[in-house]
């Protein structure tokens, strides 16, 4: 099995939908895929899906439940399955004592996701791990346990500066044991930086970031997508985007 | 703002690098079958276990050593009835038609001194388990509040004239040791009240120069005097367990005046004691008396749970005194043992200091000859070979006779203020909110560590 988790530095670059639609496409090609929404700061595998079950990873880091009880099995079609591990943003404002020991620098919790993935090593292919972006204790077991990093930025001035300080204190740490991705996600920011030049000089910069300190990068261009959705499971998908993100996954099958 | 916030983010890159260094060893420790190391904090929230036995160690370390220092219950003692004749001989012959206590059938007149004394010998036979008619004891403390004026204990008859520096300090004595004899619920004495007149008599007697006490008009100091004062002020703080009184801290009051009776009536070449300090001629003056002895040998003792210096110990000065003033029948002379006046005011002092400094077997002989001369009298003679009774001699004798038990529970007490105030107290100060704070923490499983989402 091979774990793969996708980190940013900040939110809304694109690593929940880059991980659920690299997972359909996975399962689509009868792949055995787990998916975990460890991002408990706002976590949104929900919104993908119709769920109304109510065990969450969180129970199973409190050792309140059983790895049983929260992966829930989405059939697809007759040969195509994904099992997905859910958090709740509700759930866990309701139980702040929970999030709150959640939010700690226990280790517990890294026991508690390597005995997870121990479990689940013979049954999938793939785990494939949503984080809390940024220096999280949390987003730091998802990355411990990983074989594979992928790190999502978008070419904003604030990821740009967050990828460096990410790759001068974490992502250098990690380096030898696992393999590092940049994926530069072509989405432009509302606002200032809608600007153009600004654009491009961050692009510019992360590619350089991209060939000095990450062993692959791969750039995957705006699309116009409707969001939330897994498009390998739609009738029409968008194939150039469904392309792109296939691009990753070679990269991923290879290392 | 811009700094707090970049200091912030560095801190939580910092916390990040280091708990990725830690998640680095636990993982390694993981793939080789171990566990985690998790820090000690979160282990002990998970161990209810560990905070019930943490609080019960908390708690046993202050209920246990309470317990075992509550003194034993005091078995009646035979010599009650000693206690009742002398009391009754005090009342129909040495008490005025107010109550008040009276030098003798011919003075009729009341003094503040044996008030005094009365209290202090009720207030110890009281401690010391002998019945006694408690309102009568009442009476009297509310009598010796009375002889009050401005602070200071004064002349029954003219209220501007002070009691003498000793009686002033015997006073206070007595009022500390009558607090604790009364039931708490009794308000006639207050430690305010304690406190004050403390502090009014160091403020009137004690030098600005060098912490002596000093005679206002002599211009001499008395080494009876600088011993009362010692006694006192260690008693105060070894019962009350405070360590300052308006800016005077014990200790250093205390070690003060020691070091002044070490210059001023300490002769180092042959370690005795002189009577008096004369300041006009700077000389010390004749060798100290048996009383001055026994005062300071006292006072020395209870130094001496504190944490103070001097020359040479209490214990060798009680032996010197048994050498120079005690003869082989255990009577206590004046000036030496070949001196004819053997007081029992001097011999029921001896008695107490005796026991007091835990030798009971001196105490306990030198209270034998007291009860003997008793037995001979029916009261309480006031000089051995001759046959007055006085009110003070009946004093006296109660002192003397209230010592044994008296002594223990004394010791007793200021034991346990020594380590639960005195050296504890800081500690436990300290230590309990710590304690309790944690384990209410613990308890609720909410020890402070921020959320960091
Ligand atoms: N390459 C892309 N082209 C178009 N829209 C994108 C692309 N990548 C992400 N998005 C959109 O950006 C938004 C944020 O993405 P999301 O995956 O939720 O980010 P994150 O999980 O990092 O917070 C979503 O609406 C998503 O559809
Ligand atoms: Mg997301």
């Amino acid at each position: 099995m091979k774990t793969v988790c996708v980190h940013s530095y900040k939110g809304g670059t694109g690593k929940t939908t880059f991980l659920l639609n690299i997972a359909g496409i996975l399962a689509k090609q009868e792949k055995k895929v787990l998916a975990v929404d460890y991002d408990l700061r706002a976590p949104s595998f929900q919104s993908y899906f119709k769920m109304t079950k109510q065990s969450f990873l969180s129970h199973f880091l409190l050792e309140e439940k059983t790895l049983g009880d929260i992966i829930f099995p989405c059939k697809i079609d007759e040969k195509a399955n994904l099992d997905l591990i859910f958090s709740s943003m509700e759930f866990l404002k309701q139980h702040s004592k929970q999030r709150d020991k959640l939010s700690r620098d226990d280790a517990k919790y890294l026991a508690r996701m390597y005995n997870l993935q121990k479990n689940v090593e013979k049954k999938y292919d793939f785990m494939l791990i949503d984080t809390i972006p940024g220096f999280f204790y949390r987003s730091i077991d998802s990355m411990m346990i990983s074989d594979i990093i992928l790190l999502i930025a978008t070419p904003s001035t604030s990821n740009v500066l967050g990828i460096e300080e990410l790759c001068g204190n974490i992502y250098t740490m990690l380096q030898e044991e696992t393999k590092m991705i940049l994926v530069i996600n072509k989405i432009e920011e509302e606002g200032v930086e809608a600007d153009k030049e600004i654009f491009e000089e961050n692009l510019v910069k992360l590619r350089q970031i991209g060939n000095n300190k990450f062993s692959e990068v791969v750039e995957v261009p705006y699309f116009n997508i409707l969001s939330e959705r897994i498009h390998a499971f739609e009738d029409q998908p968008q194939e150039e985007f469904l392309n792109s993100l296939k691009d990753i996954i070679k990269i991923i099958e290879k290392g | 703002m811009k700094k707090q916030k970049l200091d912030d983010s560095l801190s939580e890159i910092k916390k990040a690098r280091e708990y990725l260094k830690e998640s680095q060893k636990n993982l390694a420790r993981l793939k080789s079958g171990k566990g985690v190391k998790r820090k000690f904090h979160f282990l002990l929230q998970e161990n209810k276990v560990l905070v019930i036995l943490l609080s019960l160690m908390l708690i046993s370390s202050i209920v246990l050593p309470v317990v075992f220092l509550i003194p034993d219950p005091i078995i009646r003692d035979p010599m009650q009835e000693s206690v009742d004749t002398t009391i009754n001989l005090i009342l129909t012959n040495f008490t005025d038609g107010s109550g008040l206590p009276i030098l003798n059938e011919t003075l009729q007149t009341p003094s503040s001194e044996l008030l005094i004394l009365s209290s202090l010998a009720y207030a110890l036979i009281s401690q010391a388990g002998f019945e006694h008619d408690q309102a009568d004891f009442q009476s009297k403390i509310s009598q010796i509040i009375n002889t009050l004026e401005n602070d200071t204990f004064v002349t029954y008859n003219n209220r501007s004239e002070p009691l003498s520096i000793f009686y002033q300090f015997l006073g206070i004595y007595t009022l500390l040791q009558s607090k604790i004899t009364l039931p708490s619920s009794s308000e006639v004495i207050s430690s305010t009240m304690i406190q004050n007149i403390l502090v009014k008599t160091l403020e009137s007697y004690l030098s600005n120069e060098r912490y002596l006490i000093i005679q206002p008009i002599s211009n001499s100091s008395y080494l009876i005097d600088q011993s009362m004062a010692i006694w006192v002020l260690a008693t105060y703080k070894l019962l009350t367990g405070n360590s300052w009184v308006h800016g005077y801290y014990f200790e250093d009051l205390i070690q003060g005046l020691l070091n002044g009776v070490s210059d001023l009536f300490f002769n180092s070449t042959y370690y005795t004691l002189y009577h008096e300090y004369d300041h006009s001629t700077n000389e010390s003056r004749n060798y100290a008396l048996v009383e001055d002895l026994i005062f300071f040998t006292v006072a020395l003792s209870r130094a001496e749970r504190l944490s103070t210096y001097f020359e040479s110990s209490s214990s060798y000065y009680h032996q010197q005194i048994i050498n120079n003033f005690v003869d082989a029948e255990w009577f206590v002379h004046s000036i030496n043992t070949s001196d004819q006046e053997v007081y029992i005011k001097n011999q029921a002092l001896f008695t107490l200091i005796s026991y007091l400094m835990n030798f009971g077997n001196v105490g306990s002989e030198v209270r034998n000859e007291i009860i003997e001369s008793f037995s001979m009298n029916k009261g309480f003679i006031e000089k051995v070979g001759e046959e007055d009774i006085t009110c003070e001699s009946c004093l006296y004798g109660l002192v003397a006779l209230a010592s044994t038990n008296w002594s223990v529970i004394e010791n007793d007490r200021e034991y346990v203020n020594m380590i639960t105030d005195a050296t504890l107290s800081p500690f436990y100060v300290i230590l309990t909110p710590i304690m309790i704070v944690f384990i209410i923490k613990i308890w609720r499983r909410k020890i402070v560590v921020k959320r960091r989402w």
